[in-house]
C-alpha cells in the first residue's frame, strides 16, 4: 500500500525525533541538583546570608540517585565558584550565584537544562545571590550593599528571566536572603535586622511587588534559621535551624502554613552532626545535606516521616549541599496582581488598636506616635482616642514606629523597620508583628480625620538604588 | 467577458471584501477591548486576538444574555441538594433539591433514590415526622410548605406561609411546626392539625435556620441579615427565642459584630446553643485581606443558662474557612461539625474544649476571643475536604454517620463521625458538573480564587443577591463608601458599580477584580467565560412579594405608579424632564443606565455623580444609595432629597409618598416590562 522508501522514511525520521529528544533532556527527572566544595573548604560553608558569599571553588553538580555508581555531572565548569541552585517551575531552566572568575562578585546566571548553557542574568558592582523563579517566569534574588555606619545587608530584588525589569523589593536595613515561593504566590526569606543590629533571624513575607511585607514566623528563642525555608504540597514548611546555645547543634524544623505558631515541631536533630540544607519530596521524605562529624564532609541523605535516614550520596572529598531535585513541583505559586501605581508615590497605613490594648490601656491621653527613619524622628503625632492612626509615607522609606506616653516613654515598640510602595495601602490590627488578630468591626477614628502626612526629613539611607543594578542589556553566553 | 476582466473584477471583489472582513474584524476587536479592556493578563495581555481565543465571543454572546437562544440547551439537570432529614430508623434520607423542585427519598441501605417528588419552587428545607409517615418542605419561591406523605411518594397539601420559606422544624409533639420566612422576616407557626398558619411572629432581618431545644421548650430562629443599626455602626443580628409552650416570642438576642447566621443546633443537654455566623470588617477599610481585615468566619455559642454569647473564630491566621453554613452535634455531645460553602470543608469541633475555652472567657483568661485567629487550634480537631459547596447536614440518630449536602456537586457525601473520613458518596443526578454554567456557579460560591481563601462571591452577596452592608473600598479610607448591589438578573443594566466604570461583568470580574478585592492571581480566561456566564444569565430574582406574576396592580400602587410618571406636581407646575422620576428609571429595568447628580454626594465623595440603580424588586435591596445611607424607599425623599435633585417629590402628601413606595415595592423581574 506505501512505498517501501516512505516507511524507511517515516522510520528514520522518527528514530531521529526520538533521539534529539533524548538527548535534549540531558538533565531527566529525579535527578539531584547540588552545591559542592572541597571538604577542606570549611569558610562559609555553615554560614548563611551573606557569610555564604566566602564559599570559594563551589561547584553545581548533577547526580543521578537510581545509579550511585554513575559519576557527577558538573554543570558549571566554567565558573570559579557557583552555588544555590533554583528550579523553574517546568524545571527547564537552573537558576544559580555564580561567578566567572575568583575576583568576581557573586551574579545570577540561568542555565538552560536542555543545552546546559548558561546565561549571566545580573551585571553589576554588588554580590547578588539566593535567586528563586517567581511565578510569572521572572526571579527574585538578594543584592549586597554596604554602609560605613549602618553595616552591610543585603536587599530583595526582582527582575525578568533576562534581568530587565529589576525593582528592589525590600527596603529595611535588614539582609534578606535565603528567598523560596509560597503556593500563595508570596516570596519567603530570610530576613535579619542589621541596623540596629540583631542576632535574630526570622522568616519574611512579601508580595513579589514588594508590598504587604511582613513577619510570617519568628524564629523560636535560641535559634537561627541556616536554610531556606520551603513549603510542601500539604503546606507545611521546613527549614533548618541552628541552637545559638550550642553551635554546633542544628534541627529540622517544620511548621504549617495555616497556623505557624501553634505547630511548629522538631522533625529531626542532628545530636553531634550538622545539617546543612534541606529539599522536601514530593513523597513527603526531605531531602538532607548532613554530616555526622564536624570532620566529615556533608553528604546528601534521604530522611523520612519517621525521622530516618539514609545516604543518598556521600563523597569524603567534597561536601554536598542545597538539594534541588527534578520532579513536579508540589505547587505552582499563585500570580499575584499588583496594585502599585506610578501615578502615586507613596503609600497609606491603618493601625487600630486591638480592643484587649484598649481595655488594658484605658486612655491615650499625652500618648504620641513617633515615626522614626533611619537618622531618627521623621513625625510624631498625638494618639486618637482609639488608638487608630492614619499616615501617608514617601514610597520605599524605611520607618519604624512607636508610641510613647506623656514623659515621652516608649509604650509600645519601636516597630520592625517597615515601608511603603507607591499605591500601596496596609492595615496593622495591634503591635503584636505576627498579626495574629483580625480587627474588630468599627470605623477607626483615625480615617475621619486628614490622613498624617509624614514628612520625610532624612532621606532615607539605603544604599541601594536601582541604577546602580543596571543590568548588561544582553546577557552573555557560557562559553 | 475576457478574462483579464474576470480576473480584475475578482481581484476588486476580492479587495473589498478583504477590506470589509478586516474592517469587521477589526471593529469586532474594538469591540471585544471595550468589554473586556485589560482583563486579560500575563502572556496573553498585549495579543488581541490571543485574547479573544481565550475570552471566547461565543461565550459572551450565548451564555451571558439571559434570553439567549444558546441557553436552552445548556445543562438544566441539576437536582442542587440543599438541605436533608433522616428518618428515626435512619432508613430513609430526604434531600431537597433545591434546582429540580423536588423532594427526594434516598433508602440508605442501597443509596438510591426510591422517590422523587414534585414539590413547590425553590424547596429549601426539610422536616420528617417521627413515624417517618411525612416529610414537610418549605418551598422558599411559593411561599408555602408541602406535605409529602411519605409512603405514597406524593406530595398533599400545600400550606401558606410568609415569604420566603427557609429552615423548618416540628415541635416535640409534631402539632406545631415553626417556619423562618427569610423574605418577610418572620416565623410561621403553622397548626398541623389544623393545617394552616396559625400565628406569624416577627423575627430578626432575613431568618433561615430555625430549631427546637432538646426539651422542646424553645425555638431559636438564627437570621442572615443585621437588625436596623445607626449608620456606620457595626451590624449585629437577632437570634429569636420563642416559647414553644406558648409559642410567643420571649425573647430577641443580638450577636454583635455578626450576620449570616445561617443554622442553629443544641448540645444534647440543652444548655448551649450553636449557630455558624461570619463577622465582616465593612467599616475597616478594605486596605488589605491578609490577617481578616475583610471578614473572619466564626461559631456562635449562646449559653442557654447564663444568656452569655461568644463568637469563636474558625480560621486560622493564614487560612481562612468561609461562608460556614451548617451545624450539627453529635448526639454525646462531644463533637460539633460545620459545613464552609464557601471552603469546601468540613470543621470538626471538640465541644469540651470549646467549653474550656469558653470558660477561659469568663474567667477572663482569653480576651478578644472573636477576633484572635490562633484561638480555633484550641477546638479544631480536623478539616475534611468535600465536593463543592457543602451546605446542609444531618446527623443519623446514632451519631455514628453524617450526611453532607454538596449543593454543586449534586452529591451527598457520608462522613464516618467515629474515623472522620468520607466514607462514600450518593450521586443525585447525572448531569454534567462540569458544564460551563454549572462552573460558573461554583466559582462563585467558591472561596479558593480569593487570597488565602478569605471569602467567596457568596459572602457578600448571599443567595446572589446583596449582603446589605457597605463597604470601605477607596483608595483612600472612609472615602466613596460602597453599598453592595444585588447580582439578580444583571443582564441588560450594565454598566456597572455606582460609579459606571464597568461596562461588562467581564470587567467587573476581571483583573481590578483581582488586584483590589480577591488579590489573588485572576480568573483563568475559561473560568471567567463561566463565572460571568453564570451570573449574567442564570441569577434570577425570587417572585416579588409585593406584586404577584400577572397580578393586577393594588389601587395604592396604581397610584403611586401616577405618581412615578407624573410631569406636573401636586399645584400644577411642569416638572423638567430631568426631575420626572421615570426618565433616568424607565422600564423594563427602570434605570436610563446613567450617571446623574441627584444631590446624594456627600463631602466623603470623590464624584457627584452616581449610576442610576435599576429598581426591579427594589423592595429586597436595603439599605439605599451608593453609600447605604438610606435605611428605606421612604428615607430617600424625607430626609435625602431636601433640593428635590433626587426627583421633584418634596410637594407630595404623606399619602402620596406612601403610594409611590407600594408602587416602587411591586416593581418585579424587567421580564414584565418588556
Amino acid at each position: 500500500m506505501y512505498k517501501k522508501g516512505t516507511v524507511i522514511f517515516i522510520l528514520i525520521f522518527a528514530a531521529v525525533y526520538i533521539g534529539m529528544s533524548l538527548l535534549n533532556r540531558s538533565l531527566p527527572d529525579e535527578h539531584i541538583i547540588m552545591t559542592r566544595v572541597s571538604a577542606d573548604s570549611e569558610s562559609g560553608l555553615m554560614g548563611t546570608g551573606m557569610e555564604k558569599l566566602e564559599l570559594q571553588n563551589a561547584q553545581i553538580v548533577s547526580f543521578d540517585p537510581k545509579k550511585p555508581e554513575s559519576s557527577l555531572k558538573i554543570l558549571t565548569k566554567n565558573f570559579a565558584s557557583a552555588m544555590s541552585p533554583e528550579l523553574s517551575l517546568d524545571n527547564r531552566q537552573l537558576v544559580f550565584s555564580g561567578k566567572k572568575d575568583i575576583d568576581d562578585n557573586w551574579q545570577i546566571w540561568m542555565m538552560n537544562l536542555n543545552n546546559l548553557r548558561a546565561t549571566q542574568i545580573t551585571d553589576n558592582g554588588r554580590d547578588c545571590f539566593d535567586p528563586v523563579f517567581l511565578p510569572d517566569d521572572g526571579i527574585a534574588f538578594s543584592c549586597t550593599w554596604q554602609d560605613e555606619r549602618l553595616g552591610n545587608g543585603s536587599t530583595l530584588y526582582t527582575a525578568n528571566a533576562d534581568g530587565s525589569d529589576l525593582n528592589a523589593v525590600t527596603f529595611h536595613l535588614h539582609t534578606d536572603h535565603s528567598s523560596t515561593m509560597l503556593h500563595d504566590g508570596r516570596i519567603l526569606s530570610v530576613s535579619q535586622k542589621v541596623y540596629p543590629e540583631t542576632d535574630i533571624s526570622n522568616l519574611l513575607a512579601l508580595r513579589p511587588d514588594g508590598t504587604k511585607s511582613g513577619l510570617f514566623y519568628d524564629i523560636p528563642d535560641g535559634y537561627q534559621i541556616i536554610s531556606k525555608a520551603r513549603e510542601t504540597i500539604e503546606n507545611k514548611i521546613f527549614f533548618v535551624a541552628k541552637n545559638q546555645q550550642n553551635g554546633l547543634s542544628t534541627a529540622v524544623l517544620q511548621f504549617s502554613y495555616n497556623n505557624p505558631y501553634n505547630s511548629k515541631r522538631t522533625v529531626y536533630s542532628s545530636g553531634g552532626g550538622q545539617i546543612h540544607s534541606l529539599y522536601p519530596m514530593n513523597d513527603g521524605n526531605l531531602l538532607i545535606s548532613y554530616r555526622e562529624n564536624v570532620s566529615d564532609t556533608h553528604g546528601i541523605y534521604m530522611l523520612n516521616q519517621q525521622g530516618e535516614s539514609e545516604p543518598v550520596h556521600i563523597d569524603g572529598s567534597y561536601h554536598f549541599f542545597e538539594p534541588v531535585i527534578i520532579e513536579e513541583k508540589p505547587f505552582i505559586p499563585r500570580k499575584l496582581p499588583s496594585a502599585l501605581t506610578d501615578a502615586r508615590n507613596f503609600g497609606i497605613m491603618v493601625f487600630v488598636e486591638t480592643p484587649q490594648a484598649l481595655a488594658e490601656t484605658g486612655s491615650f491621653e499625652g500618648h504620641k506616635i513617633q515615626v522614626m527613619g533611619v537618622n531618627g524622628i521623621m513625625d510624631e503625632f498625638p494618639v486618637l482616642q482609639d488608638g487608630s492612626f492614619y499616615i501617608r509615607v514617601d514610597e520605599k522609606t524605611p520607618m519604624r514606629i512607636q508610641r510613647v506616653n506623656q514623659d515621652d516613654e516608649v509604650v509600645k515598640g519601636p516597630t520592625s523597620w517597615l515601608w511603603l510602595m507607591n499605591g500601596e495601602r496596609r492595615g496593622f490590627t495591634g503591635w503584636d508583628e505576627r498579626q495574629l488578630n483580625s480587627p474588630a468591626n468599627r470605623v477607626p477614628e483615625a480615617i475621619n480625620h486628614p490622613y498624617v502626612e509624614i514628612s520625610v526629613l532624612d532621606s532615607p539611607v539605603l544604599v541601594i538604588q536601582n541604577d546602580e543594578h543596571a543590568l548588561s542589556e544582553a546577557g552573555y553566553e557560557n562559553e | 467577458m475576457k478574462m483579464s476582466n474576470r480576473l480584475i473584477i475578482l481581484l476588486i471583489l476580492g479587495v473589498l471584501l478583504f477590506l470589509m472582513g478586516y474592517r469587521g474584524y477589526n471593529w469586532s476587536l474594538d469591540h471585544y477591548e471595550y468589554m473586556t479592556i485589560g482583563q486579560v493578563t500575563g502572556d496573553i495581555a498585549n495579543d488581541r486576538e490571543a485574547k479573544i481565543a481565550a475570552l471566547k465571543c461565543m461565550s459572551c454572546h450565548t451564555y451571558t444574555q439571559r434570553d439567549g437562544f444558546f441557553l436552552q440547551f445548556a445543562e438544566k439537570d441539576y437536582t442542587s441538594p440543599y438541605n436533608l432529614a433522616v428518618s428515626s430508623d435512619n432508613r430513609r434520607l430526604f434531600v431537597t433539591g433545591q434546582e429540580s423542585n423536588a423532594l427526594y427519598i434516598v433508602d440508605l441501605a442501597s443509596d438510591r433514590i426510591i422517590s422523587k417528588i414534585p414539590v413547590g419552587d425553590y424547596p429549601h428545607s426539610v422536616a420528617v415526622s417521627r413515624d417517618g409517615q411525612k416529610a414537610y418542605v418549605t418551598n422558599q419561591w411559593s411561599n408555602s410548605v408541602s406535605v409529602v406523605d411519605v409512603d405514597n411518594g406524593t406530595a398533599g397539601k400545600t400550606i401558606k406561609t410568609g415569604g420566603g420559606p427557609a429552615g423548618l422544624v416540628l415541635d416535640h409533639d409534631e402539632e406545631f411546626l415553626y417556619v423562618a420566612n427569610t423574605y418577610t422576616s418572620d416565623i410561621s407557626v403553622i397548626d398541623l392539625n389544623q393545617g394552616v398558619e396559625s400565628k406569624r411572629l416577627r423575627a430578626g432581618n432575613y431568618p433561615t435556620g430555625i430549631n427546637i431545644s432538646p426539651d422542646g421548650r424553645q425555638v431559636l430562629a438564627v437570621s442572615q441579615r443585621s437588625v436596623l443599626v445607626e449608620y456606620r455602626d457595626p451590624p449585629k443580628t437577632e437570634i429569636t427565642v420563642i416559647d414553644a409552650g406558648t409559642r410567643r416570642v420571649r425573647q430577641r438576642i443580638h450577636f454583635e459584630e455578626a450576620h449570616i447566621m445561617e443554622k442553629v443546633d443544641f448540645s444534647p443537654s440543652g444548655d448551649l446553643a450553636f449557630t455558624t455566623l461570619v463577622r465582616p470588617k465593612n467599616l475597616v477599610p478594605a486596605v488589605q485581606v491578609e490577617s481578616g481585615w475583610m471578614m473572619t468566619f466564626a461559631l456562635g455559642v449562646i449559653s442557654l443558662e447564663t444568656g452569655s454569647m461568644y463568637q469563636l473564630p474558625l480560621d486560622e491566621p493564614n487560612m481562612f474557612y468561609a461562608d460556614p453554613f451548617d451545624v450539627r452535634i453529635t448526639p454525646d455531645g462531644k463533637q460539633a461539625f460545620i459545613s464552609h460553602s464557601g471552603g469546601d470543608y468540613i470543621s470538626v469541633l471538640d465541644i469540651d474544649k470549646v467549653r474550656e475555652v469558653i470558660q477561659q472567657i469568663d474567667e477572663g483568661l482569653i480576651l478578644n476571643a472573636e477576633n484572635d485567629l490562633m484561638l480555633s487550634e484550641a477546638y479544631i480537631t480536623k478539616r475534611i475536604p468535600t465536593g463543592s459547596n457543602p451546605k446542609g447536614m444531618v446527623m443519623s440518630p446514632d451519631g455514628n454517620r453524617l450526611y453532607i449536602a454538596e449543593r454543586l456537586t449534586d452529591r451527598i457525601g457520608v462522613l464516618n463521625t467515629q474515623t472522620l473520613e468520607l466514607e462514600r458518596m450518593i450521586t443525585m443526578s447525572s448531569a454534567d458538573q462540569q458544564a460551563l454554567l454549572r462552573r460558573g456557579q461554583q466559582l462563585f460560591n467558591n472561596s479558593g480564587r480569593t487570597f488565602q481563601n478569605q471569602y467567596s462571591c457568596y459572602s457578600c452577596h448571599p443567595n446572589d443577591h446583596e449582603d446589605g452592608l457597605t463597604y470601605d473600598m477607596d483608595f483612600y479610607p472612609g472615602e466613596d463608601l460602597s453599598n453592595v448591589q444585588t447580582l439578580r438578573e444583571l443582564a441588560g443594566t450594565s454598566p456597572f458599580k455606582w460609579n459606571g466604570n464597568n461596562v461588562s461583568i467581564y470587567m467587573q470580574c476581571g483583573m481590578r477584580f483581582s488586584t483590589f478585592v480577591t488579590r489573588t492571581e485572576a480568573f483563568s480566561p475559561e473560568d471567567l467565560n463561566a463565572l460571568v456566564g453564570y451570573i449574567t444569565s442564570q441569577i434570577q430574582h425570587p417572585p416579588n412579594l409585593y406584586r404577584g406574576p400577572g397580578e393586577e396592580l393594588t389601587e395604592a400602587q396604581r397610584r403611586g405608579k401616577e405618581l412615578f410618571e407624573r410631569t406636573r406636581t401636586n399645584d400644577g407646575r411642569m416638572i423638567a424632564e430631568i426631575d420626572q422620576c421615570i426618565t433616568c428609571h424607565p422600564p423594563p429595568h427602570f434605570t436610563d443606565r446613567l450617571k446623574h447628580d441627584v444631590g446624594t454626594a456627600t463631602d466623603r465623595d470623590n464624584h457627584t455623580e452616581f449610576l442610576t440603580p435599576h429598581l426591579n424588586n427594589i423592595y429586597e435591596s436595603a439599605p439605599y444609595l451608593h453609600d447605604g445611607r438610606a435605611n428605606t424607599l421612604e428615607e430617600l425623599w424625607t430626609i435625602y432629597n431636601d433640593d428635590d435633585l433626587h426627583g421633584v417629590a418634596n410637594d407630595m402628601t404623606k399619602d402620596q409618598l406612601n403610594d409611590l413606595i407600594e408602587y416602587l415595592l411591586s416593581i418585579g423581574s424587567a421580564e414584565y416590562y418588556k
